[in-house]
């Protein structure tokens, strides 16, 4: 029954070709020839060894891109209750979060799952860097990486902003703050956000880039990072993997019970951290504690920690000069990999910036007072 | 049972246990996701019962006035010096919204041209049912309806 059902299909669609997309994104680790039908290609492609990139344990950015579904999904459910003005927003997240059925659910997993996958994109990052995986010829690997993380930030900031709460109200007017302050990024973020004072077009503007210019940016990321892991591949894992059918099963099986942990990771979170939902924003009152997302809390520090005579637009360069440093890394560092003492010492700088970043962002919590 | 057949036999089981968990999850989210659907009882549509009509004394005997309310809306008669009828404004033929016409005093649906009395029976066109009445009445000079 199944098998004539799929010759049917197989005779009007390209089955194999469908089912290669999974392959781009990750989720089906070996490669599927689609030029040869469906049941054949995937005969042949469970037999193939498993590729080096798809072994255990390298499941960040699998794992990213399930994440990134979840919290599609998630975001998707919202949608459909949620009004983008400033005189509805509150009303309508208050009404998901209140009449809903299981709408506060929804809404919890979708905040904790955007933290969760900003987590992942970062660990990615750092599990680039300290294993040397910018090298040629895996630039576009890395640039892709940073360009993710940044859409995925952009994507978490804009979406603090649309309950329309004094939290995300503020914590959005002290981001924006710190993006105005970087020369020619911040005039033209100010431009695509439809001005600095957040107002309903403000608001109606992140929408539509949190809900579909982002995800969509990010969606393509995906797709290129995949792509160019299936190209160029990652670093051979010192053991022979294991190879056919059992592999791919055992590593089917870990990637599906990853996600169900990851997932009552997300409950848990969502049950008993909840994010505090509390009153409008009201544009003439700050209240306290008022600090940028904890990603921007290290630029914080950074840009505040500047003797006072720095003019304000100098800090704002050299974060701009962190930045492009960051995405442009796998070019400024063309000779590390070839040397075992330029690796040693590449290591060490990365450590020493990773903990610089952190004190920096334990300053930037600490500059603001309240909770 | 054959002893050779049991790490089969156990293997086997364990497969579907872990399908049958993973199987749960799945209708577990599917179905939290149909519930998160179902729109919540509204405000405006809990509001079953009294619609404010107006004030009686701006509203002539033998005229109609259209009360805008949710997505029914209605119409409120005056038949009489204390007596008003409440008629769903909503066609019975296609749901278009019918207009009154205050020269013949009937009720013209602007869609096929169905009309209606003032008592909300059919008088010519494609509508087979008379329109939906509900229970009115004056309280201080407001006309309440129930609907």
């Amino acid at each position: 029954m199944m098998r004539r059902l799929l010759d049917w299909l197989e005779a009007r669609f390209n089955l194999t070709e469908m089912f290669s997309l999974l392959t781009s994104f990750g989720l089906f680790p070996a490669e599927v020839d689609s030029r040869r039908p469906v049941r054949e290609a995937l005969d042949e492609a469970l037999r193939a060894p498993l590729p080096s990139y798809a072994r255990w344990p390298r499941i960040l950015g699998v794992l990213s891109f399930i994440l990134f579904g979840f919290v599609a999904l998630t975001g998707l459910l919202l949608m459909f209750y949620y009004q983008p003005t400033a005189s509805d927003a509150f009303a309508s997240v208050t009404m998901i979060v209140r009449d809903v059925n299981f709408g506060w659910f929804v809404h919890q997993t979708h905040r904790w799952g955007a933290q969760v996958l900003l987590v992942i994109l970062i660990l990615r990052l750092l599990r680039f860097f300290f294993q040397g995986l910018y090298a040629p010829p895996r630039e576009a690997i890395w640039v892709v990486a940073v360009l993710a993380l940044l859409v995925a930030a952009h994507a978490d900031l804009t979406g603090r902003l649309l309950p329309w709460d004094a939290r995300g109200y503020w914590t959005t007017v002290r981001a924006m703050e710190l993006v105005s302050l970087l020369p020619g990024l911040g005039p033209l973020c100010a431009a695509l956000a439809g001005g600095t004072d957040l107002d309903s077009l403000v608001l109606t503007r992140f929408y539509v880039l949190h809900t579909t210019i982002l995800p969509v940016l990010l969606f393509v990321l995906f797709y290129l990072h995949f792509s160019s892991v299936r190209r160029v591949g990652l670093s051979a894992l010192p053991e022979p993997g294991r190879s056919g059918r059992a592999a791919l099963k055992v590593q089917v099986y870990n990637l599906l019970i990853l996600t169900v942990v990851i997932f009552g990771g997300l409950i848990t979170l969502a049950s008993l951290l909840p994010e505090p939902f509390g009153v409008p924003a009201d544009p003439f009152a700050t209240p306290p504690g008022a600090r940028p997302p904890w990603y921007l809390w290290a630029a914080h520090g950074l840009v505040e920690s500047f003797p006072a005579l720095v003019p304000r637009p100098l800090r704002g360069l050299f974060l701009e000069a962190i930045l492009a440093a960051t995405i442009l890394l796998p070019f400024l560092d063309r000779a590390s990999g070839r040397s075992a003492r330029g690796r040693q010492m590449v290591t060490a700088a990365g450590a020493a910036a990773l903990l610089i970043g952190l004190i920096l962002a334990v300053v930037g919590y600490r500059l603001e007072g309240g909770p | 049972m054959n002893p050779l057949d049991a790490p089969q036999d156990r293997r086997t089981a364990l497969t579907w246990l872990i399908r049958g968990f993973l199987s749960l999850w799945a209708l577990g989210a599917a179905a939290l996701g149909a519930a998160f659907l179902k729109a919540p009882e509204s405000e405006r549509r809990g509001e079953q019962g009294r619609v404010r009509c107006g004030s009686l004394s701006t509203l002539p005997v033998g005229d109609a006035r259209l009360v805008r309310h949710g997505a029914q809306p209605l119409f409120v008669v005056r038949t009489s010096a204390t007596e008003v009828v409440a008629l769903s404004a909503v066609c019975t033929h296609m749901r278009c919204i019918i207009e009154w016409n205050r020269d013949t005093r009937t009720f013209l649906c602007p869609c096929h041209a169905g009309a209606f009395d003032r008592s909300g029976n059919v008088l010519s066109g494609p509508p087979k049912r008379a329109l939906a009445q509900y229970p009115a009445e004056i309280r201080a000079d407001e006309i309440v309806v129930r609907t």
